[in-house]
């Protein structure tokens, strides 16, 4: 396992001078620069956040109402029963209703992706599209996504395709807006470059506009998907067929069984947490490929 | 005796008599097919040929840019005519803010020209275009691409097949000197590096003319020294066509074959300066530097703070 060794004693500190550290500390077994020692950090930093959140909980169940806010203890056993026997009432395993959402969520989100994007090029590069189009997109952008639901649902007369379409709207927005507004943003002469090169329009789109709106792209792409997530709970709410975590969420919370409805907002919550670490990673490799600094 | 030197004696195109009368008709003539005002002619350098003669690749005439604000009309470059000859590096210099950038812009078509034509042999220019190339001071790469994709960019454009592409690339990747670097990205190189991506790029796809915008001013000394001396050598090469833009009389100095200083706005040719020896050339002489304090005179004259 030399490999793992030499990974993490690579040193990630990014500091340019040789030796950031005096040669006694470097020596000892402990790096500071070394990848070693930065996941360390890490994990005791998050470890201890995640702590004092759990503790603020118990505090604020104790002191509040111990009824309506379940200890953390008691959200636990209930995420791990629902893990182990599924819903009590409604039947189905926990992993269904995650499946559910996921897939609301992916489908919500890659359409928004396939329209917002193109749409966000074009608005940003071309000017008279743009004054046409933002004025009547600026009044829709501020409508709740779910204010959108029970119209959806019953137009496209399917519960799914409403909550989709939810998420949908949720992730149009920040897209469209990132996309046009980095587009803006393109350094001129790179344009000027391909021009003098003798490109056309539409070789100046494609090989510089395309491109260059990448990392800006990514930036949407990390809000709409926090955004998407934050949608499914409220999206569900009128889709009641569609057997995802807001349905278990508000189905328990009518049956009064807090605990419950806590593991579904934990479960929730985890799901988010894991999909933006996700983009992030995927945004940093491109950053980097693309140059763009930290 | 030739049309400018007869203009010359009677620049007020008098009309009563009959060569009066001949002058009106052919200043009217010369502005309505080039363009030329009689006034802005007779101050014209010595420097100028005809348009479209053999060995000249340029010809910018009267050139101007006016930009109106609120009503108001400020006039940032005021009629300014040079001709550039084939393999000849010609600099611009000239005092900060008087448009050295917008002049070249313009030469290039991105920007329009209030006034004037930019001529490439005989043909009017009226857009950008492949025939003059451009090199940026902030190096304009492509981030996303390797540094040999960036260099093909431009016959990537025009359609040229991959594998000749490929060739020629790695034939101008040699010229200037980078291609160990080829599948390298172009933030792993340094400055002259990648200005040296950005000259490749320029060079490859053959231009009348490249346009230099202060390429070496991003890089610290020592290095734009050497890239004074690497550009001299693919120019040995190459023998391109260059107009040049720098702030650094030395610059001017060491690379050009002709410089022309500039006034402040209302910005026009104060003085062409010739310098007819071959290249490299060596800082240390007395000449060298008697050519510099030359230069440095008619930009003093000017450097008075700009308005």
């Amino acid at each position: 396992m030399s490999g793992l060794k030499e990974w993490l004693m690579e040193d990630v500190s990014g500091s340019k001078k040789q030796d950031s550290q005096p040669a006694g500390r470097r020596n000892r077994s402990f790096d500071p620069d070394s990848r070693a020692h930065k996941i360390c950090v890490n994990t005791a930093y998050a470890a201890i956040s995640i702590i004092m959140l759990v503790a603020t909980w118990y505090v604020v169940s104790w002191y509040v109402n111990k009824t309506v806010i379940p200890t953390p203890l008691e959200t636990w056993d209930a995420l791990v029963d629902f893990f182990e026997n599924g819903d009590s009432t409604a039947g189905g395993s926990a992993w269904s209703y995650i499946r559910s959402s996921f897939g609301t969520l992916l489908k919500g989100f890659l359409i928004a992706l396939v329209l917002a994007f193109p749409i966000g090029l074009l608005l940003g590069s071309v000017p008279v599209l743009d004054r046409l189009f933002s004025p009547a997109l600026n009044v829709l952008r501020p409508i709740a996504p779910v204010a959108w639901a029970p119209v959806l649902i019953i137009l496209l007369q399917s519960d799914a395709s409403g909550a989709m379409m939810v998420v949908f709207i949720g992730a149009f927005f920040p897209i469209l807006t990132t996309v046009s507004f980095g587009v803006k943003k393109i350094d001129a002469n790179l344009i000027n470059a391909t021009k003098v090169l003798g490109a056309t329009w539409s070789q100046t789109f494609f090989k510089i506009t395309v491109p260059a709106s990448v990392p800006f792209l990514m930036n949407g792409v990390k809000t709409a998907l926090g955004i998407g997530w934050m949608c499914i709970v409220s999206a569900e709410l009128y889709a009641s067929g569609v057997g995802g975590l807001g349905n278990y969420i508000t189905n328990q919370a009518g049956l009064g069984a807090w605990p419950q409805v806590y593991a579904g907002i934990v479960i929730v919550g985890i799901l988010g947490l894991i999909t933006v670490l996700v983009a992030d990673y995927v945004s940093k490799v491109l950053n980097k490929k693309w140059g763009v600094e930290e | 005796m030739s049309v400018i030197e007869w203009l010359k004696e009677d620049p007020s195109a008098n009309k009563k008599d009959r060569e009066g009368k001949k002058r009106a008709s052919i200043s009217k003539w010369l502005k309505g097919e080039v363009g030329i005002n009689t006034e802005a002619a007779i101050k014209r350098s010595f420097h100028e040929t005809s348009i479209g003669e053999s060995d000249v690749q340029i010809s910018i005439r009267n050139i101007g840019k006016t930009y109106v604000k609120n009503g108001v009309e400020t006039k940032a470059i005021d009629e300014i005519s040079i001709d550039v000859r084939k393999g000849e590096l010609v600099s611009f210099i000239g005092p900060s803010g008087c448009g050295k950038t917008t002049l070249l812009n313009m030469i290039a078509g991105l920007l329009p020209p209030t006034s004037g034509v930019v001529y490439v042999g005989s043909r009017e220019c009226t857009g950008p275009g492949r025939d003059r190339g451009m090199v940026f001071q902030d190096f304009a790469l492509l981030p996303w691409r390797t540094v040999k994709n960036n260099v093909e960019l431009g016959l990537e454009i025009a359609g040229v097949p991959k594998a000749e592409r490929s060739a020629k690339a790695d034939e101008y990747l040699r010229i200037v000197g980078l291609e160990k670097f080829a599948n390298s990205h172009i933030n792993e190189l340094s400055g002259g590096m990648k200005q040296r991506v950005g000259i490749a790029r320029a060079l490859i796809v053959e231009p009348d003319v490249i346009l230099m915008d202060e390429p070496f001013g991003a890089l610290d000394a020592q290095t734009r020294n050497l890239m004074q001396a690497q550009l001299i050598d693919i120019l040995k090469t190459t023998k391109q066509t260059i107009i040049f833009i720098t702030h650094s009389v030395d610059e001017a100095v060491y690379l050009s074959d002709k410089v022309v200083v500039l006034t402040k706005r209302p910005t026009t040719v104060n003085e062409v300066v010739e310098i007819p020896w071959s290249r490299p050339r060596d800082r240390t002489t007395p000449e060298f530097n008697e050519m510099k304090r030359e230069i440095v005179a008619y930009l003093e004259h000017e450097n008075v703070l700009v308005d």
